[in-house]
């Protein structure tokens, strides 16, 4: 054994390749991930054994049947409702079943350790994402495939159009693969891989079902739409709401499998890079302003509301996607210690393992740009109704830097306990102030004369400041002082989160940094024993 | 064949290898040992591919592991400690869905799985569900697995752990003919004496720091500052170790009653040194049966290493 080979420092602290980019990861056609496939194959032996298939078929067959033969035989006027039962049956197996088949799957992958022979294998994490999407809920694809000559018989017997169904059944596979995408995300996110843990989140999504009960009947009645489809002015133009669904869904299917792909890499990554981040955030802001328009179409009064819907979504989006872009604590001072290797200060601002404040700043921007794009979609009739008013705007857009500074403060600062911290201060900051104020409101019996002091102690919390200080939840809230109540705290909160973030990075590169400092280089090296000619001949060597 | 330089792995504040840089030659058996929580796993799965390092450069057969992880891969095979497997699939089906992760083509894939389970010895189990395989079977199914693509390069981690004797035996077999195929090897386990029964080289880490490294001979003569000698008598062996300890040249000298062999320490390494005192131990008329130099162990030469760099 030798140990002759010199360690090149620029060479030593590359980055991890990417090992699929966006447009190779989704759409390079290579079938093999398809057609041969480890983890469908697997799949396809332990959950489509012919045993168990036959009795699954022989139930379908005889329930689709009887649905059919029944409707038939009774000659309601409502033929097509057998056409409802299946699509709704179907939507319960994939969404639902099929969601929870493939959390199990993963969970099971994960804590057996099977996922890092995967991994260790010259599979792609493209193939992996591939295999666990259409293996892991495989045998409901299988049950659900074999009922569609089913629905397309109920379908041709009673008229309903099939053009349609296939809209209906698109918008249902793009659903479905959204749910799976998040699903994938979700579990390769978990901290938890006790597959239990995923048994524990079924029984949860059955008791949801039982309190979305109306809702689950309601796609029992799905196949009307295909007679009947409903259509929005999406930016202004007439579309088949469907298509429009499809298509949104099949944007966030899309950046869901991105995530899978990056996670099933490894389990550091991120689940997107900040520029993809930044990506998502800008789309959500175009597909928020295609549905404004059609609210705005109708010159409905209450555009205000939909305007604020709209603003909390993509709060709520942007929360989830300050998450992808605050590296953790090992993940900074890794990138610290690479970037002092190079020579540099610190990561660039787009890498993984850089800090979010730039990312975070332009997600303020794209915020901004978005409620503005907001107002300028309103039409005559529209700009009569309550606008949100400039200090709202600017509280909602300060309120996601708060949280994105606050996210990266703790995980900087605590490191795995970072979530809990977090919550703890959004439950402090954000719900408190709410529920102080709502207990001064109500405390006090009517005439409430500590009515407008609730309200104000209520807008403490951003989350409530800002539509009350639009005006848009009591006309009785003093709102100036709202607005201003929402603000200055979170304002405040900025300020210090940014500061204490500086702070830490000072401690964090004092720590660092002798580590790698080189011992400082003799300074009369040169003049040792050797002659003028010597030391010539040595220096035009050293030349490049 | 294995060139890792300048390694790096952090664990939140936590250094698990430090700036380590190890070079393995082809066709070598090299063994990595060191403490609990020295770094050895830390270590093989950064060279896999399965933890990504702060820093630093690592080459499988010539190949960047980290520019073209998926070329490195199929170079490589790896065994973890705990060997997990797909317990609801059969053994050859276990092994088929890996032959397809492999690109194994489809046309020798089956052939290559009966291949494995004859090196494993596992033949008669191929329809055997995996999970209902032993312990040692596991690890034996794994390792057929490893070797589906026919790696170049072997990375064993604590195979033997929890395996019991006779399972333990079997895989040393099957490490031995590895070996002897060519395969270099980097095995880390805790069992040191089986270890230095088939290692050609040795790596000792200790706190995520590489300690030394080379061959065993090589490690052997860098820490060794004297012989140690055994030497078995038919009779007088205490008035031997008393007669030892008047010469010049004798460090120490012990009677093991136990084991019936006088262990003598010597000062310097010099053969002529002890053909000379034998020559001077038969014209003494002490009637000698054996007379050999003691080769140290893996295990000697551990404690020896790690507790010299250690203080």
């Amino acid at each position: 054994m030798t140990n002759n080979h010199v360690p090149n420092p620029i060479e030593s602290v590359k980055e991890l390749p990417e090992k699929n980019r966006f447009i190779t990861t989704v759409l390079k056609p290579d079938w093999s991930i398809l057609t041969d496939n480890p983890i469908i194959i697997k799949q396809t032996r332990v959950r489509l054994k012919r045993s168990s298939m036959i009795s699954w078929m022989m139930i379908v067959g005889v329930l689709a049947s009887a649905s059919i033969w029944m409707e038939y035989q009774f000659k309601t006027k409502r033929y097509d409702r057998s056409a409802g039962y299946m699509l709704g049956a179907m939507i319960f197996m994939m969404l639902i079943i099929g969601a929870t088949q493939l959390a199990l799957m993963i969970n099971t992958t994960r804590s057996s350790g099977m996922i890092d022979f995967h991994r260790l294998s010259p599979q792609s994490p493209r193939s992996l994402l591939f295999g666990f999407m259409i293996g892991g809920p495989i045998r409901e694809y299988a049950i659900v495939l074999f009922a569609i000559p089913f629905l397309v018989m109920a379908c041709i017997l009673y008229g309903t159009p099939l053009l349609g169904l296939i809209q209906i059944l698109l918008a249902i596979l793009m659903l479905t693969l959204v749910m799976h995408g998040m699903t994938i995300v979700s579990a390769m996110l978990a901290k938890n891989t006790n597959p239990n843990a995923a048994k524990g989140a079924t029984w949860g999504i059955f008791a949801a079902m039982g309190m979305l009960g109306p809702i689950f009947s309601g796609t029992l009645a799905i196949d009307r739409l295909a007679g009947d489809p409903p259509m929005v002015y999406f930016f202004g133009v007439k579309a088949n709401a469907l298509m429009v669904f499809s298509g949104v869904a099949g944007i966030a299917v899309v950046f869901f499998m991105i995530a899978g792909v990056r996670r099933f890499q490894d389990d550091i990554r991120p689940s997107l890079t900040k520029r993809q981040a930044i990506m998502a955030m800008s789309l959500s802001i175009l597909v928020g302003w295609g549905f404004m328009f059609h609210v705005n179409y109708f010159n409905n009064s209450y555009i205000y509301l939909a305007e604020l819907i709209v603003i909390g979504i993509w709060a709520v989006l942007s929360f989830l996607l300050i998450a992808t872009a605050s590296p953790e604590r090992v993940a900074y001072i890794g990138g610290l210690r690479r970037s002092l290797r190079l020579g540099l200060r610190r990561p660039s601002p787009f890498q993984d393992r850089a800090l979010n404040r730039w990312v975070l700043l332009i997600f303020a921007g794209i915020v901004t740009i978005g409620i503005a794009g907001l107002y300028s979609i309103r039409n005559e009739e529209n700009h009569k109704t309550l606008p949100l008013p400039g200090a709202s705007t600017a509280t909602a857009v300060l309120m996601v830097i708060e949280f994105g500074l606050a996210m990266q403060y703790y995980r900087l600062r605590i490191g795995k306990l970072a979530g809990g911290a977090l919550a703890l201060f959004l439950f402090v900051a954000w719900f408190m102030p709410f529920m102080l104020g709502m207990a001064l409101s109500l405390v006090s019996n009517m005439p409430n004369e500590n009515e407008g002091l609730g309200y104000v102690i209520m807008s403490i919390s951003p989350v409530f400041g800002v539509p009350l200080g639009a005006g848009v939840v009591s006309i009785t809230a003093p709102i100036t002082e709202c607005r201003l109540a929402a603000l200055i705290p979170t304002l405040a909160a900025v300020f210090i989160f940014n500061q204490m973030i500086t702070n830490l990075q000072r401690r964090i590169d004092r720590r660092i940094m002798p580590e790698h400092r080189e011992p400082d280089a003799d300074p009369f090296a040169w003049l040792d024993n050797s002659t003028p000619s010597e030391l010539v001949a040595r220096r035009i060597k050293s030349q490049p | 064949m294995i060139q890792v330089s300048d390694l790096r792995v952090d664990y939140d504040d936590f250094c698990a290898v430090r700036e380590l840089s190890i070079n393995i030659g082809a066709g070598e058996v090299c063994g990595l040992i060191g403490p609990n929580g020295a770094g050895k796993t830390s270590t093989m799965r950064a060279i896999v591919g399965l933890l990504e390092p702060t820093y630093g450069t690592i080459r499988i057969a010539g190949i960047d592991a980290r520019e073209h992880p998926e070329a490195a891969q199929l170079a490589l095979g790896f065994m973890p400690d705990f060997a997990p497997v797909y317990e609801d699939l059969k053994c050859w089906e276990f092994l088929d869905i890996f032959a397809a992760a492999y690109k194994i083509p489809k046309s020798i894939r089956k052939q290559r799985v009966e291949q494995e389970l004859e090196r494993v010895s596992l033949t008669e189990k191929r329809n055997v569900p995996a999970g209902a395989l032993s312990r040692g079977m596991r690890q034996r199914l794994t390792l057929a697995k490893t070797l589906l693509p026919d790696p170049k390069v072997l990375l064993l981690d604590e195979p033997a752990s929890g395996l019991d004797p006779n399972a333990r035996i079997e895989l040393k077999q099957i490490i031995r003919s590895l070996a002897s195929e060519g395969r270099t090897v980097l095995i880390s386990s805790h069992i040191l004496s089986e270890m230095s029964e088939f290692c050609t080289s040795v790596a000792i880490m200790e706190r995520g720091r590489m300690i030394v490294q080379g061959s065993i001979a090589e490690v052997q003569a860098k820490y060794n500052t004297g012989t140690e000698l055994q030497i078995r008598l038919l009779d007088r062996a205490e008035e031997l170790r008393d007669w030892l300890l008047q010469r010049e040249g004798v460090r120490s000298a012990e009677f093991d009653e136990s084991a019936d062999h006088l262990f003598v320490k010597l000062i310097g390494k010099e053969e002529a040194m002890m053909a000379n005192l034998l020559a001077d131990m038969c014209r003494a008329d002490f009637q000698i049966i054996s007379f050999a130099p003691r080769r140290e162990g893996l295990e000697e030469l551990f404690l020896k290493v790690g507790a010299k760099e250690v203080s």
